[in-house]
């Protein structure tokens, strides 16, 4: 698009579509870039009594505590790592549970629908509880019915970080797959069946043609759906962090991420530059990494690139 | 072109943004210069007449004759809930009682408890109008190292609007409520004091519990007060022993059971021996109190008289000794503390205290009432301040609401519920009648002596005072250590305090982690604004 | 050969989708359960799946609280039905021009799109641009407009959609037919883009729907608790409960009522609550999302 050649004929051409997208524009300008410029408070020492713009600038010293810690590289790694592994697992399983559902014929699939994804409509509260449920040590019902009935001891659960990682995988999987599967299935269904047809007739297996036609013809989706969660690399599902595990100070080597950190440490200083600043740190990560990835798929596949 | 288009639209936004952002800040003072005294009555009349006529001055009499329009104001406190059903004909009872009075009505923000430190916050920088508000659940220091508050004393606002304020709660307390010698709030009466080192014990236990150790509990009184935490160890121990099927002991803020004051507000810096005779602050996760403490914990831990659940379970003390899921728990005492925890567990309790009353540094100024900067007639809000600490009608409506509907009084002079209304049915039932400035002054509840305000205040006035009453801890200059700091204690915090972790290994280990995050920054931040405090309070 | 590879593709189909679907229900039952559980015997015995002592304290709790929770109901079907309406209107218009080949700043414009996802003012000047500049505090605009109205992922998603399910050639040849851009697009280019429409609506549906955070900002107790959804309602008392437990040790005031508050088993009924309507209503617009779906799947 760069060497186009705006000119006013072209641009008259289009105005209808500008005028469509007057709504659009308009509400990201007041959601989204009215409220933008109150970013420098992440670089100022606020007073309320100077407002916002006229407090003192003050650096990057709001910036610092995010590293003051010397646990910031562990933190970062938990969330970066969780994160890749989050986008992996729960894109290939979304992909799985679309592909089948597409070509399931039972009359179950719809039931199979709804019930994989009511998970994602309960806060993540309830389903800390709910976890609490199956893993509390005393009454919790993996020690008391599963373990017991192995004759096996029961697990300090809420202590031992090394089942963590799996446990949350797990319930990320366990809360997003069925909602993350909507777009890949209607993407799916979307697909013109003549390339199926043809393909039978062609004598393609099943899975040669999910491997040959569904796969190849998802992949845009699948790219940008993953570039926009690499944008989301720094942030993290506080709920899933903080509630899940119940807040216990042992699990904190493998639960910490920046987010609960900023947190547990601004509960009681309430200072909104800080938690800006941290703000501003995840989007600036954020944007740098997704603006590289986009750069390497316009070189590989320009058509799936975001911009 | 591009860039072009990109710097005007952020040049639109920004001039747009700034001139919000700018909307509010210029409705400051009032008038107040001009002359015609008038009367002097500001509605004052207690039932126990201690108030002082001096309250009303010429200044105030005149603020209030210049006042041509009823001046609008608006307070902010809470409930647990949010809004009472009712609020608004206690409101316009009260507006009854102040215009003519003040010529001020107010209009009430009520906001529930688990959001009011955001709304507070939001509003605040928003700059909408509060004039007037409890500091509860926006702690005062934040508040104050915010910038949201205003010098009470600038113009010697209170000392000329808000005489009944100081005669209400006595200079001393007042003087609580400086930070750095600047005056942002005044503190409200209630139970300031707390019986520490204490617990609440389910009394069905304790009795075997002390038969097997041959010791007799004084089930009599309100308080078994016992010669020191062994004898409570003991006890936990002796329950484990005699009712092994139930969890014995739900440890909680143990630091309420180390003879310490956490001084400012946090452990991060303490006062040794109940700030008695000591102005040094230390490291509490150094100190003998705190590893002796833990090692009884670590003791109890392997004993079997405290789950390991403890560290994530998240029931309420109370109600999990309802359920019977624990035999006691650690609590804090006051006057009508024996009655109060039985009533919430349904269970016969028995407080066990080894501790002083104490007077913490934070325990007067931990829930002030301010004045706001967005406040639109500080002069008025002073007056309207002062009007509630003086006011016995106010204060009976802001606890209680409004007689015959909210409330009756009885042949005896206790207050209690009208016929057929309960707390549930009540259109105004706030359960918050502590934060009210001046509780004292309305009455007093079913079910409470009716002298329960009397030995509050002895209570208060009798208790032990740590040197560092008053004292209130800037975190401005330390807050990167301090965030750090914290997380490193929420870390370890538990699983030490509840003796899940090994002590020998655990306490210094985490005292290495803090030290990288800043501790002794803290420390020695906290021991400067300390001893700036002692300076100008001497 | 080839109906023998089906078979077994269907059986194992099945049998993966309904570990799955019990996966996804069985905790679920762990909910209802507890909900019906008496409190106590919830906290001393823990989440089962049929309740220890069977009680309904928890829902009568929650109706006796003097909030209207039937009036919180019509706020939320109120507000999901006008969001999910008017977003889909807005966020289409949006994405269709950016999906058109050769429209002039469609980079940029695209790429402000985008830069949304990433950057946002923060709570506290968003806040104080809504309330100062536009004033919706207290209103029913506070709890459709700020954050959910529209967003740049359902507008990103929404284009790809356009620029490969609906291809450049037909829309020029209903141009080239004389029909206007708008013709065009409302005629043309939204009947086929029925599956991403579908699916986008039941986004904004769910997000909607599930939204407590603006009326927790945007409406106070005083002036504007007529406006809470169900969801603001359930997170407000839950939150609360949560918190008055946590510090009822150090406020130690807890007076007549608060204890007796049923709180571990009214946590189970409001999520049940929160989630049963969903439950009820989800096979309706499950019927007319796969249709929605498959009606855009045929087309040539």
């Amino acid at each position: 698009m760069a060497n186009e050649k705006v000119t006013f004929k072209k641009v008259k051409k289009y105005v209808p579509l500008y005028v469509m997208m007057i709504p659009g524009l308009l509400y990201l300008i007041i959601n989204n870039y009215m409220p933008m410029p109150g970013l420098v408070i992440a670089f100022k020492t606020y007073s309320a009594k100077k407002g916002i713009y006229g407090s003192p600038w003050c650096g990057f010293a709001n910036f610092k505590y995010l590293f003051a810690t010397s646990d910031a590289w562990v933190i970062t790694r938990n969330t970066i790592l969780y994160n890749v592994a989050f986008i992996l697992i729960n894109t290939v399983l979304s992909i799985l549970v679309a592909i089948i559902l597409s070509e399931l014929t039972s009359r179950l699939k719809k039931f199979y629908q709804s019930a994989i994804l009511l998970p994602h409509l309960i806060s993540t509260v309830i389903i800390a509880y709910l976890v609490y449920g199956f893993l509390c040590v005393d009454t919790g019902f993996v020690n008391t019915s599963i373990l017991a009935a192995m004759g096996k001891d029961p697990v300090m659960w809420y202590t031992e970080t090394k089942y963590w990682p799996f446990i949350l995988i797990f319930v990320s999987a366990w809360k997003s797959v069925g909602y993350n599967c909507i777009v890949y299935l209607a993407t799916i269904l979307g697909f013109d069946r003549a390339y199926y047809e043809a393909a039978t007739i062609d004598g393609c297996t099943k899975i040669q043609q999910i491997t040959k036609i569904t796969l190849p013809m998802l992949k845009p989706t699948i790219i940008m759906l993953t570039l926009m969660a690499v944008g989301r690399i720094f942030y993290s599902d506080f709920g899933l962090f903080y509630q899940v595990p119940m807040n216990s100070g042992s699990l904190y080597p493998v639960t910490q991420t920046i987010d609960t950190y900023v947190f547990r440490g601004l509960l009681q200083l309430g200072n909104v530059s800080m938690s800006s600043a941290a703000g501003v740190y995840q989007s600036l990560v954020g944007f740098v990494l997704v603006l590289g990835a986009n750069l390497a798929v316009r070189k590989v596949d320009p058509e799936s690139a975001l911009f | 072109m591009k860039k072009r288009i990109f710097a005007a639209m952020a040049a639109t936004l920004m001039a747009a943004t700034a001139l919000a952002a700018c909307g509010n800040s210029s409705s400051g003072t009032s008038s107040k210069e001009n002359s015609t005294p008038s009367t002097s009555e500001s509605g004052s009349d207690s039932e126990t007449g201690e108030e002082s006529e001096a309250a009303t001055t010429d200044a105030a009499a005149e603020a209030i004759a210049n006042r041509t329009e009823t001046q609008h104001l608006v307070v902010s406190w809470m409930t647990w809930t949010g809004s009472p059903t009712d609020l608004q004909m206690v409101v316009d009872k009260m507006n009854e009682l102040t215009v003519p009075a003040l010529n001020i009505d107010v209009e009430m923000e009520v906001t529930d408890y688990a959001s009011r430190n955001q709304t507070l916050t939001l509003q605040l920088t928003g700059g909408e109008q509060i004039d007037i508000m409890s500091c509860l659940g926006m702690p005062f220091a934040n508040a104050v190292q915010n910038d949201y508050l205003i010098d009470l004393e600038e113009e010697d606002l209170i000392q000329t609007y808000g005489q009944d304020i100081i005669d209400t709660m006595g200079q001393s307390f007042v003087d609580t409520c400086r930070v750095g010698g600047v005056l942002y709030g005044v503190p409200n009466q209630r139970d300031m004091a707390q019986g520490r080192q204490a617990m609440c014990i389910r009394t069905d236990y304790l009795k075997d519990a002390c038969e097997s150790l041959g010791i007799t509990p004084d089930l009599e009184n309100e308080v078994w007060k016992v010669d020191s935490m062994d004898v409570i160890f003991d006890v936990i121990k002796a329950m484990h022993d005699t009712h092994p099927e139930i969890v014995s002991f739900k440890p909680g803020t143990v630091t309420n059971h180390m003879a310490i004051d956490a001084l400012g507000g946090n452990v991060f810096g303490v006062l040794e021996n109940w700030g008695q005779d000591t102005t040094e602050v230390v490291n509490l996760f150094e100190s003998d109190t705190y590893i002796d403490y833990i090692k009884e914990m670590r003791e109890l831990y392997e004993y079997g008289c405290i789950s390991a659940d403890s560290v994530t379970d998240t029931t309420a003390d109370m109600a999990g000794a309802a359920a019977g899921s624990w035999a006691s728990y650690i609590t804090v005492v006051k006057p009508g503390s024996k009655t109060q925890e039985s009533k919430g567990t349904g269970m016969d309790m028995t407080i066990v205290q080894a501790g002083p009353n104490f007077l913490y540094s934070t325990a007067a100024n931990g829930m002030p009432w301010v004045i706001t900067l967005n406040t639109v007639d500080k002069v008025a809000a002073m007056q309207y301040l002062n009007f509630m600490y003086a006011s016995s009608e106010w204060n009976d409506l802001f606890c209680w609401g409004v007689e015959g509907t909210h409330y009756v009084v009885s042949d005896d002079g206790h207050y209690t519920f009208p016929e057929g209304v309960t707390s549930s049915t009540s259109g105004y039932c706030t359960n918050v009648t502590w934060i009210a400035p001046a509780q004292f002054k309305a009455g007093v509840w079913e079910g409470d002596d009716l002298d329960l305000w009397d030995r509050i205040d002895a209570f208060n006035n009798n208790a032990m005072v740590s040197n560092g009453s008053g004292f209130i801890f800037d975190t401005t200059p330390v807050s990167t250590q301090y965030t750090a700091v914290t997380n490193v204690y929420n870390e370890y915090q538990k699983s030490i305090e509840y003796g899940v972790l090994d002590p020998d290994t655990a306490i210094p280990e985490m005292n290495e982690k803090m030290k990288t995050a800043g501790l002794e920054d803290i420390i020695a931040e906290k021991q400067k604004q300390f001893d700036e405090f002692l300076a100008t309070k001497n | 050969m080839r109906t023998k590879e089906e078979r077994i593709f269907q059986i194992i189909g099945n049998i993966l989708m309904m570990l799955a679907a019990l996966a996804a229900i069985i905790p679920l039952v762990l909910l209802v359960s507890s909900s019906f559980t008496e409190n106590n015997a919830l906290i001393k015995y823990g989440y089962r799946f049929f309740p220890t002592v069977f009680s309904t304290e928890a829902y009568s709790y929650v109706f006796s609280t003097g909030n209207s929770v039937l009036r919180a109901y019509f706020v939320s079907f109120l507000l999901t039905a006008v969001g999910t309406v008017v977003s889909l209107i807005i966020t289409t218009m949006l994405a269709y021009p950016l999906a058109r080949q050769g429209m002039p700043f469609r980079g940029v414009l695209t790429f402000l799109v985008f830069f949304t996802m990433l950057f946002n003012g923060g709570l506290v000047p968003t806040y104080i641009n809504y309330t100062n500049v536009f004033h919706i505090k207290n209103t029913f605009w506070a709890i459709l407009i700020p954050g959910l109205l529209m967003n740049a992922y359902n507008v990103l998603l929404t284009k790809s959609y356009f620029v490969t399910g609906v291809p450049s050639e037909i829309l020029e040849a209903a141009s080239i037919d004389g029909a206007s851009e708008f013709k065009t697009f409302v005629s043309i280019a939204l009947p086929m883009a029925k599956p991403i429409i579908a699916t986008i609506g039941m986004f904004v549906g769910i997000a909607y729907w599930n939204d407590w955070n603006n009326g927790i900002v945007y409406l106070t107790s005083t002036g504007g608790s007529q406006w809470y959804s169900i969801q603001s309602l359930l997170y407000q008392m839950m939150n609360n409960i949560q918190y008055l437990a946590q510090n009822a040790e150090n406020i130690s005031t807890a007076q007549e009522g608060l204890a007796s508050i049923p709180a571990a088993s009214v946590r189970m009924a409001m999520a049940v609550m929160g989630v049963l309507p969903i439950v009820v209503i989800y096979p309706f617009i499950q019927n007319n999302f796969v249709k929605g779906i498959t009606l855009g799947g045929v087309k040539g």
